[in-house]
């Protein structure tokens, strides 16, 4: 078969203030019909202009083609006209957006939107347009999919919305599909689930798919071949088993390192002279959020995010919280630093009750534990020197003179790896790890006992992502520091937890020292949240697991076991009893397969 | 050295903002007659040819007087040039205007991002207040007030004052809401900052740019409630060269001195013209939402 998309010579520049700049040069690109072909690249690598080029839609200026040819089924796209370019759009070539919340319209009903796309590019009349559209969902998996076509966009989850993105660019029967990172924003037991369903499209109707992620072990569970992107030119191409196992290009190979950083060689005899000494204590933590009725004001319904969770921690050591978005890990951090008001428990940390600290003390010990939020972009004040936003907590806790402030500053900056004369820069100027750095060079400037990670690498470039692991590590040791890290993703947890809590709906169920849970989970959810992310070791969609169903509303959680309704291994019991903590082979489980 | 660098940064910003704002044909325009009001409201003693006719000098002997190369804008009932009063005119109304609004932005946002960060009780008892005086259509509120406190110009301001601060209230508080949300003010909190620094630090210095937005739009509407004010005879009083008072005037005249009434309101509406003009071009380059780089 012949190549159905070919690129051949593109070069793109973009516009700036001073000059232009190349965003793409690619010498070719060749994808043959109904395969797929990855294209892996940092963030600001040119993936998302490339997308965009295919299909026309490029914004020009700034944007400006310079020269080469995309040809899609032997015609070119850069000499079309803009309404040969329209047609084709939708008929041949489709987009899967990253965001499905942004690209469906919030008030109409997901049916009527999938309607029209037939109504409007293939005239057909409402029966039929009908008829497709649930043809479509049923194809999609969606489940009962006419109750399902008649909801909003916002009554649907995120995994279900991008289904519908995916019905919707493949109702007018396109050739080639191309999905821009479709599963950045989904939580890894329904990616997995997106990702099968990708792959099954694509052998069963021969669409060819163009999948761009920055996420290198994303797409080599699911494509044919690969390229490497970077700057705009691609460094490495060809088949994905050759590309991984056998990387010609430096950066390749860095790429694959930062995918799986190495274990560290984890010194038990430290944890165990660390033991007796418990720096936090959270005991019977509740946070519930009542669900108010404007009119009513009914006041008995309650989100319960947080539902009862004890646990300790030894000093030293770092437990990692793990589980699926809306599972409570992010409440539970916020309410252990008291910056949500808790329902009910009790936070016990460096032998001080928190929750019941006045309010000077409770400034006063704040600097002790301090937080590193997720999102770089908006946790630095954009009006704020970095000098000025290191410093902060310094010049709230201690008073200081004008030079010596600005060479702590400096020294903590040195110490995060960042130049010293950086700090006479806004945020804006610096790349998402650099960020991160500043966010923890910031955490650090008063010198804490502990601190709270929440996702620190999930919205940053995989190579600064294992540097900035690398780092916190260093500083762990250096500073004598007690880590909470959170986050979806399971390797950067393994590397850096000692203990490991796994939670799910505002419980805990599973909870233990990293290796052995990491080596045998015991918990079915903890057993299906791992065996959900696409790694290196598989290469073939099938073996990823995905748990049936979505994550159930935390409104009306379920009664007995809150995992039941997902769970394979489900008996009655689980269905009307709470299952208790249990010590099994030195960890402990909360589900009744282990209850004696 | 390490305080020259400190500067840089500041300046290289700002030099940003500029650039883009020269990029819109229109915003330039604006720019350059915003400064050129300035400089006529700063120099107006020196570039009036009869800067005596600003104050009280008559010249009876040449009311009326059309057009001419001696008085380029005619003269009015009592002889005096109409070019010079409209020099001495833009003063008035620059000046007053550019205190009223920085007053109006100082009370308003101030209270505004009280009521948006603290919430709960203060945000109702402020909010509520502000609703009183934005139930009321602002020039009839200043009007009124102008009336009840009698007319002069310092009345007049005092009235367009007590009408234009709700709006900055209510604007801030909207802003201060969503950046109380934001990361960086949950991590200044975790710090352990105290809540006056916040709203100094954090919350404040993000909110300006709507602000200042909002008050360069405002600098032409005031100019013109403020000539309203003294069209109606609440504002300036004679011999004060306003150009409302001076449109008032004219209206007696207007049929046989067109020149008396046109130049004065030719000036009310460049004035408010440059300021709109300067406001929506600050717009898109302040507001991220539409700023282009």
């Amino acid at each position: 078969m012949g190549n159905y998309l070919e690129i051949n010579n593109l070069i793109v520049n973009y516009k700036t203030i001073d000059d232009k700049k190349n965003v793409l040069n690619i010498s070719r690109i060749a994808v043959e019909k109904g395969k797929s072909y990855g294209i892996v690249g940092e963030s600001g690598s040119g993936k998302t202009v490339l997308a965009l080029t295919i299909q026309g839609l490029l914004a020009t200026p700034p944007g400006e083609i310079e020269s080469g040819e995309i040809l899609l089924d032997s015609q070119d796209v850069l000499k079309m006209s803009a309404k040969e370019i329209k047609k084709l759009r939708g008929n041949k070539v489709s987009m899967i957006f990253q965001d499905p919340m942004s690209t469906l319209n919030p008030v109409f009903t997901v049916g009527f939107q999938m309607e029209r796309i037939l109504i409007d590019n293939k005239h057909y009349n409402k029966t039929l347009a009908k008829e497709k559209t649930i043809e479509m969902a049923r194809l999609v998996k969606l489940p009962d999919p006419e109750d399902t076509l008649n909801k909003y966009p916002h009554e649907l989850s995120g995994g279900q919305r991008q289904r519908i993105i995916i019905g919707m660019a493949l109702l007018c029967g396109a050739e080639l599909i191309i999905a821009d990172e479709p599963t950045r924003n989904l939580d890894v037991t329904i990616q997995a689930g997106i990702l099968k369903l990708i792959y099954e499209l694509q052998n069963d109707l021969g669409v060819t798919v163009l999948f761009i992620a920055n996420n290198l072990s994303l797409v080599s569970a699911v494509c044919d071949e690969i390229a490497i992107l970077r700057n705009g030119i691609i460094v490495e191409q060809g088949t994905t088993a050759n590309v991984i196992n056998n990387p010609q290009n430096e950066y390749t190979k860095m790429l694959l390192k930062s995918v799986t950083p190495q274990m560290k060689g984890k010194s038990n005899c430290q944890n165990t002279l660390a033991r007796d000494n418990t720096i936090l204590t959270v005991d019977h933590l509740k946070k519930y959020y009542p669900v108010q009725n404007q009119f009513t004001r009914r006041k008995n319904l309650f989100v319960k995010a947080v539902d009862d969770v004890s646990f300790s921690l030894s000093k030293g050591t770092t437990l990692g919280i793990v589980g699926e978005s809306g599972c409570g890990k992010s409440t539970l951090v916020n309410t252990l630093l008291y910056l949500i008001n808790p329902t009910e428990g009790e936070v016990i940390f460096d032998n001080k009750a928190m929750f019941s600290l006045e309010k000077k003390k409770l400034r006063e010990e704040r600097k002790n534990v301090q937080i590193v939020f997720q999102d770089p972009f908006w946790s630095l004040n954009p009006r704020m020197l970095v000098k000025d936003i290191i410093g902060e907590p310094l010049k709230v806790h201690k008073k200081m003179g004008r030079d010596e402030y600005i060479k702590e500053v400096m020294s903590l900056a040195e110490l995060v790896g960042l130049p010293g004369t950086s700090i006479f820069k806004y945020p804006h100027e610096f790349s998402g790890g650099q960020r991160q750095r500043i966010a923890i060079a910031r955490s650090l400037s008063v010198n804490p006992k502990m601190i709270v990670l929440d996702e620190p690498t999930s919205a940053i470039d995989i190579v600064s992502q294992s540097s900035i692991l690398e780092l916190l590590d260093s500083l762990k040791n250096q500073m004598q520091l007690t880590y909470i890290i959170i986050s979806h993703d399971l390797s950067v947890v393994h590397y850096m937890a000692d203990e490991i809590i796994v939670m799910y709906l505002g419980k805990i169920v599973e909870s233990g020292p990293s290796d052995i849970i990491f080596n045998d989970p015991k918990h079915p959810y903890t057993q299906a949240l791992f065996n959900s992310i696409p790694s290196m070791s598989i290469n073939n969609v099938d073996d990823l697991v995905s748990i049936k169903g979505e994550v159930p509303s935390a409104i009306n959680p379920p009664i007995g076991c809150r995992f039941n309704p997902r769970c394979e291994h489900c008996m009655e019991i689980c269905k009307t009893n709470q299952p208790s903590m249990q010590t099994i082979s030195n960890r402990e489980v909360a589900c009744f397969l282990f209850e004696s | 050295m390490i305080y020259w660098n400190n500067i840089k940064s500041r300046v290289k910003d700002i030099r940003l903002t500029v650039y883009l704002l020269g990029k819109n044909p229109l915003t330039k325009i604006a720019m350059l007659l915003t400064i050129l009001l300035i400089v006529i409201a700063i120099l107006a003693p020196i570039i009036a040819p009869y800067p005596e006719d600003a104050v009280s000098a008559t010249h009876p002997e040449n009311t009326l007087a059309p057009i001419s190369a001696a008085h380029w804008f005619g003269t009015d009932e009592l002889g005096r040039d109409i070019f010079s009063k409209i020099l001495f005119g833009t003063r008035i109304s620059l000046s007053t205007a550019f205190i009223t609004v920085c007053m109006a932005m100082f009370i308003g946002s101030f209270l505004g991002a009280i009521a948006g960060t603290f919430g709960g009780i203060i945000n109702e008892i402020i909010m509520r207040i502000t609703d009183v005086f934005l139930s009321f259509p602002s020039l009839l509120l200043a009007v009124t007030i102008a009336s009840l406190l009698g007319p002069s110009t310092r009345n007049a301001q005092i009235a367009i004052l007590i009408s234009y601060w709700p709006w900055y209230t209510r604007l801030m508080r909207g802003q201060a809401i969503s950046v109380r949300e934001k990361q960086f003010v949950k991590a200044a909190e975790a710090i352990g900052t105290s809540r006056i620094r916040i709203i100094a630090k954090h919350i404040v210095p993000n909110c300006v740019a709507p602000i200042i937005v909002q008050a360069s739009m405002d600098m032409g509407a005031v100019i013109l409630t403020l000539a309203s004010l003294s069209f109606l005879g609440l504002g300036a009083q004679s011999p004060t060269p306003e150009w409302g008072l001076m449109v008032a005037t004219s209206k007696n005249y207007v049929l046989n001195a067109w020149w008396y009434s046109v130049f004065p309101g030719l000036a009310i509406f460049i004035a408010v013209l440059t300021f709109n003009l300067l406001g929506d071009g600050l717009r898109e380059v302040l507001d991220p939402k539409t700023r282009k780089n």
